[in-house]
């Protein structure tokens, strides 16, 4: 389990990352959802070691990053953004550094396997540097896997390849969610959507929302917004925003004899509303309702207050 | 210290995975040698003091070309976001580029072994300054590396890091030659003295193996290096 407390870090000024805290259950595939700027890679880079954090702690199965940052990141395979690699060596140079480095003995019975399951075998012996950037991705996932960490975490995996390049990289990262936990951070919704089981929003350095991918989407889909148009009558739309489910109710516009309401509601009120329209006498011209998107919520949530 | 001699490895062969590794020691012995046997034969001496004399100059502006891309290409490339998150200490990552570099250049160093042999072919020199010389120098290597690691943990721009790192050489080289101790205050000229690169070789290079001088450039070594631990443990 990755169990991140109250962890803060600053450039200066800036507050990249403002005391976050949430752990992380073994087997989940949790997508790091926010904006560009939004704090995902510093907190990235704080769980797997690369900075310190100035207040806060981090544990990888109740080793403390800062005390045993050894032992720690030795539970830990990170994918930094765009799979830096040192493009002058081969794939098999690459990975043997890393895998000294890691320390790994028995080299020659897990490469094989570790090479068929991000598709190297046909590159192994080729420079980095004259790898497509899909294939810059596999060479960095590989070397996550060398030392069978339990954990994974991969910093925009996808961004920068081509739709075809994204297919095969998010099958590859669902296939070592199987067996791995995995932290994935993206700025794409639909990526998150597509990759996780639980999701955290972040955005100006503090999360903002958080759940299991069905939880959110629950939370989300239940809400709709409804257009209401109708004569005016004033006992019609007080006798609305009585039914149960209401949250929000505002007029958007009003005509010489009609008007119109916003109404934002939890589940489907237009039959409710459309029984009160005729117990009131009232006379609708419009109803209409939108389902809130993931994308909306999002936005609202990345985007309120400047 | 596996840790480091994994790192190590990387460094050191990494210098004859690109052509950095040639050029820079062929170009070096080029220059070495023809600064040697231009006076060599005029003079005729059985003696390689100029070719202690002026090694330390040629090392100003070759070490930094060694060093410049030790940490500037893994800050601007990032691969350092890898490298510093696997399970290894820093100073075993400091200490292994160190060494990296140091072996590098030492083996340049060691290929000049053709001048001492021809002055062996030709008479009896003195072997006593010969010996002292080249772990002079060895230790003068090992000074410039650090300070040119330092510089180059400073930036991610390799030019930068060479001129920084060439230029922080130089100045302490420079700080004990004659022209400019002759012009200060005598404190300022025996602290200068003190500090400097160049003076602290004068006795070893005419063989004299003082603690004092091989103690001031493991010092200097060790100031650099530790500030480099500084820098890459702040992810400058």
């Amino acid at each position: 389990m990755i169990k991140v407390d109250g962890i803060t870090k600053r450039f200066g000024e800036l507050t990249a990352v403002d005391s976050i805290s949430f752990e992380v259950e073994r087997g989940e595939i949790v997508g790091l959802l926010g904006p560009n700027g939004a704090g995902k890679t510093t907190t990235m880079r704080m769980i797997t070691g690369y900075y310190a954090p100035e207040a806060g702690t981090i544990e990888i199965d109740g080793i403390n990053m800062a005390d045993e940052p050894i032992a720690a990141k030795k539970r830990v395979g990170y994918l930094p953004e765009n799979a830096p690699l040192y493009e002058e060596m081969t794939v098999e140079e690459y990975l043997n550094f890393i895998a000294d480095v890691k320390g790994i003995p028995n080299r020659s019975a897990v490469l094989p396997g570790i090479l068929e399951g991000t598709g190297l075998t046909k590159v192994y012996n080729r420079f980095i540097w004259e790898l497509s950037k899909g294939y810059h991705q596999r060479v960095g996932i590989a070397q996550t896997l060398l030392g069978d960490p339990d954990f994974l975490v991969m910093d925009e995996p996808t961004t920068g390849l081509d739709p075809n390049q994204i297919i095969e990289i998010r099958n590859l990262i669902r296939e070592l969610g199987k067996t791995k936990t995995i932290m994935i951070s993206t700025h794409i919704l639909q990526e998150a959507e597509a990759l996780s089981t639980k999701i955290m929003i972040i955005d100006k350095a503090r999360i903002v929302a958080r759940g299991s991918k069905d939880e959110l989407k629950s939370i989300l889909e239940s809400k709709e917004t409804l257009y209401v148009t109708a004569r005016r009558n004033d006992a019609f739309f007080e006798g609305v925003k009585k039914i149960p489910g209401v949250l929000e109710m505002q007029r958007v516009s009003s005509g010489e004899n009609t008007e119109t309401y916003k109404i934002l509601s939890k589940g489907n009120i237009s039959e409710a509303v459309f029984r009160e329209a005729v117990n009131r006498n009232a006379v609708l011209s419009e109803l209409r309702s939108e389902k809130v998107s993931l994308e909306d919520v999002f936005i609202q949530l990345t985007r309120k207050e400047n | 210290m596996k840790q480091m001699f994994n790192i190590f490895k990387r460094e050191f062969f990494g210098y004859f995975n690109s052509m950095i590794a040639y050029i820079f020691i062929t170009v070096f012995l080029v220059l070495a040698n023809f600064f040697f046997f231009k006076g060599f034969f005029i003079n005729n001496v059985l003696t390689m003091r100029s070719f202690f004399e002026i090694t330390p100059w040629i090392f100003l502006f070759f070490i930094p070309t060694v060093t410049m891309r030790l940490w500037a290409e893994e800050k601007r490339t990032g691969t350092r976001e890898i490298l510093f998150t696997m399970p290894v200490s820093e100073w075993d990552i400091v200490l292994g580029k160190f060494f990296g570099a140091l072996v590098f250049v030492a083996i340049a160093l060691f290929l000049t072994i053709n001048i001492p042999v021809t002055l062996l072919f030709l008479g009896r020199p003195d072997m006593g300054p010969v010996i002292g010389g080249y772990l002079g120098l060895f230790f003068i290597a090992a000074s410039y590396i650090a300070i040119g690691m330092f510089a180059s943990s400073i930036t991610s721009n390799q030019i930068i890091a060479y001129i920084i790192g060439a230029a922080i050489c130089f100045l302490l080289f420079v700080l004990g030659q004659s022209f400019v101790t002759i012009t200060a205050s005598p404190f300022w000229a025996r602290f200068f003295a003190a500090i400097s690169i160049s003076s602290h070789f004068d006795s070893i290079s005419r063989g004299v193996l003082d603690l004092v001088d091989l103690g001031y450039y493991a010092g200097l070594t060790a100031v650099f290096l530790f500030l480099v631990y500084v820098m890459i443990k702040k992810r400058v």
